[in-house]
């Protein structure tokens, strides 16, 4: 499996394997069994050159506590073969790129989760690395720090060409993010998937019935809808993917819970599709 | 006048790039810093003033003692006078900086960066030995030039005195070396700091309890025994270097000094060893 440029999610249950399979490409484990490369670059052979390449945010919390961020992040830079100038800069540059303004001078114990995390990415930035590794960045964040958190996500993948592999077992945040998706199950890469080409342009509906779903489905394959059940409902595929024909399948999937009189739980375009080819996947 | 803040962005860093040896520095000059809490809070600071100040008391004391009733100023003694702030100082400190960062979790965060696990480990080894050696040397230099200082004839003393530099530089490094490794491979066992001082204030209590015991019963010889108290040891090479004459020990109850400096450096060379085992397995 080749994983592209751009920001990549790595999504997996708890126990999955993602921190594992992240360890592996930076070299702090060995793996049990074949072989990774990270930019052309051998993981077990070639360790250190990766190393110069990459920053990596761990999943668990990493920061001294009667430290202030500006002089973590500084050491870590001077680690990373900055020279003191530069890495000052660095730190500062880096430090306001994450949100993190006159609270970098207080000892890190003080701060809030969201804080903690933005410190951890910016370590990881701080000697600007080719590619960045983000262990589950979202962990512990409420709704408005995750939204942040991705964003700053984005910007930093998209805007700046330094590419990002973000594992989470949320897949609806990594759909948001990332361009491309890899699932790894019990240890195993599963599947690759280009996010934009899948969720863009296919024209498909997925559908959730409170109610009598197979009668819903029996009037809409009556009037010549294309249906497949799935999980949780159905998925209606679009003939054409204008926006006339989504209207129209749209006011057909209406009539048909009113006719069995069921409730519409949920309609919607592309979110779930990722989920369901994963499941594809997991059941093929 | 209107001002506007301009957000940058993400700056790209194109500047230089330092070897792996400016990390081991960068590294060591911190971990200095970290031994005698330069830049840390106040209370972190007590320990290190309080072993400076009373290492170096008698010292001043025998300078001032010196100048007023002319009693001779002597070296290959003192150590054994202050050897237990030494202690203590290692006992204290050396956890600072194997400990802490295992605790934080920070390796992670190291061992990704472009250092290799010995690196790092023989970065803190050479903070903490130096620290000593330093904090050692301080109160010798006192009584040097105090003697010098006090002359009539400065130029004659100083030449009289300018060998026992060598002696000094010798025992210094032998006490610095010795406490220093000894205390780095207790603490890089361990993540939990007061553990780590526990365990090393025991290690020289047991150790010098011990030799007593074997000195008291008949069993062993004292000259046997002593070999086994490594700050035991540590004062009578200091008395056999400095060639002093004292009241209490005879050349002749002594051990050749190459017996002592082996012993030492077995005690240097296991600790480093036991330092460099735990580099390549501690968990990251």
């Amino acid at each position: 499996m080749a994983i592209p440029e751009g920001i990549t999610g790595i999504v997996g249950a708890n126990g999955a394997g993602k921190s594992t399979f992240l360890r592996i490409l930076l070299g702090l484990l060995e793996p049990s069994a074949g072989t990774a490369t990270v930019f052309g670059h051998d993981v077990v052979r070639e360790r250190r050159t990766i190393r110069r390449l990459v920053g990596f945010m761990p999943e668990h919390d990493c920061l001294p506590t009667d430290t202030s961020a500006a002089e973590f992040v500084m050491h870590l830079g001077r680690l990373s073969g900055l020279p003191r100038v530069a890495a000052r800069e660095r730190t500062a540059e880096v430090l306001r790129h994450v949100g993190l303004y006159e609270e970098r001078y207080r000892p890190m114990g003080t701060y809030s989760t969201g804080m903690q995390q933005r410190v951890k990415l910016a370590q990881a930035l701080v000697h600007d690395p080719r590619l960045l590794v983000l262990d589950e960045p979202t962990n512990g964040l409420d709704p408005a720090g995750r939204d942040e958190m991705l964003a700053l996500v984005r910007r930093t993948g998209r805007e700046f060409g330094i590419s990002v592999l973000v594992s989470s077992h949320l897949l609806g945040e990594l759909e948001r993010t990332c361009s491309t998706i890899v699932a790894i199950d019990s240890g195993v890469l599963r599947q690759q998937i280009a996010v934009d080409a899948m969720t863009s342009e296919i024209p498909q509906f997925a559908v959730e019935i409170d109610g009598d779903a197979d009668a819903v489905i029996a009037h809409l394959t009556n009037a010549g809808w294309t249906i497949a059940p799935d999980r949780s409902g159905f998925v209606l595929t679009l003939p054409e993917s204008d926006r006339d024909t989504a209207q129209r399948a749209a006011d057909a999937v209406r009539d048909a819970c009113a006719a069995a009189q069921a409730g519409l739980l949920r309609f919607e375009r592309g979110r779930t599709r990722l989920d369901a080819i994963f499941h594809d996947g997991e059941a093929a | 006048m209107t001002s506007t803040i301009h957000d940058l962005g993400y700056q790209r860093y194109s500047g230089e790039r330092l070897s792996m040896r400016s990390a081991w520095s960068a590294l060591f000059v911190q971990g200095v810093r970290t031994m005698l809490a330069l830049g840390r809070p106040a209370r972190s600071k007590a320990l290190p003033v309080f072993v400076l100040i009373f290492s170096c008391v008698p010292a001043i004391l025998t300078v001032f003692l010196s100048s007023q009733a002319g009693l001779p100023i002597r070296h290959a003694t003192y150590f054994t006078g202050v050897s237990i702030l030494y202690v203590l100082f290692a006992a204290a400190q050396a956890p600072e900086l194997f400990s802490r960062d295992q605790a934080n979790r920070v390796l992670p965060l190291v061992f990704t960066r472009d250092l290799s696990r010995w690196q790092y480990f023989s970065a803190r080894l050479a903070s903490v030995v130096v620290t000593l050696v330093v904090l050692a040397m301080v109160p010798q230099f006192i009584l040097w030039l105090g003697a010098i200082g006090l002359a009539d004839d400065t130029m004659a003393v100083l030449r009289e005195r300018l060998p026992i530099l060598g002696p000094i530089l010798a025992v210094t490094t032998l006490a610095g070396c010795l406490l220093g490794s000894v205390s780095s491979a207790v603490s890089a066992f361990t993540p939990r700091r007061h553990f780590a001082t526990a365990a090393i204030v025991g290690l020289f209590i047991v150790l010098g309890a011990a030799t007593a015991a074997l000195g008291a019963s008949d069993v062993v010889p004292m000259k046997t025994a002593e070999l086994f108290n490594p700050v035991r040891v540590l004062d009578m090479s200091n008395r056999l270097l400095f060639d002093e004459p004292t009241r209490r020990i005879t050349r002749e109850a002594a051990n050749p000094l190459a017996t002592y400096l082996a012993v030492i450096v077995a005690w240097c060379a296991a600790s480093t060893l036991a330092v460099l085992w735990r580099s390549q397995r501690v968990d990251a």
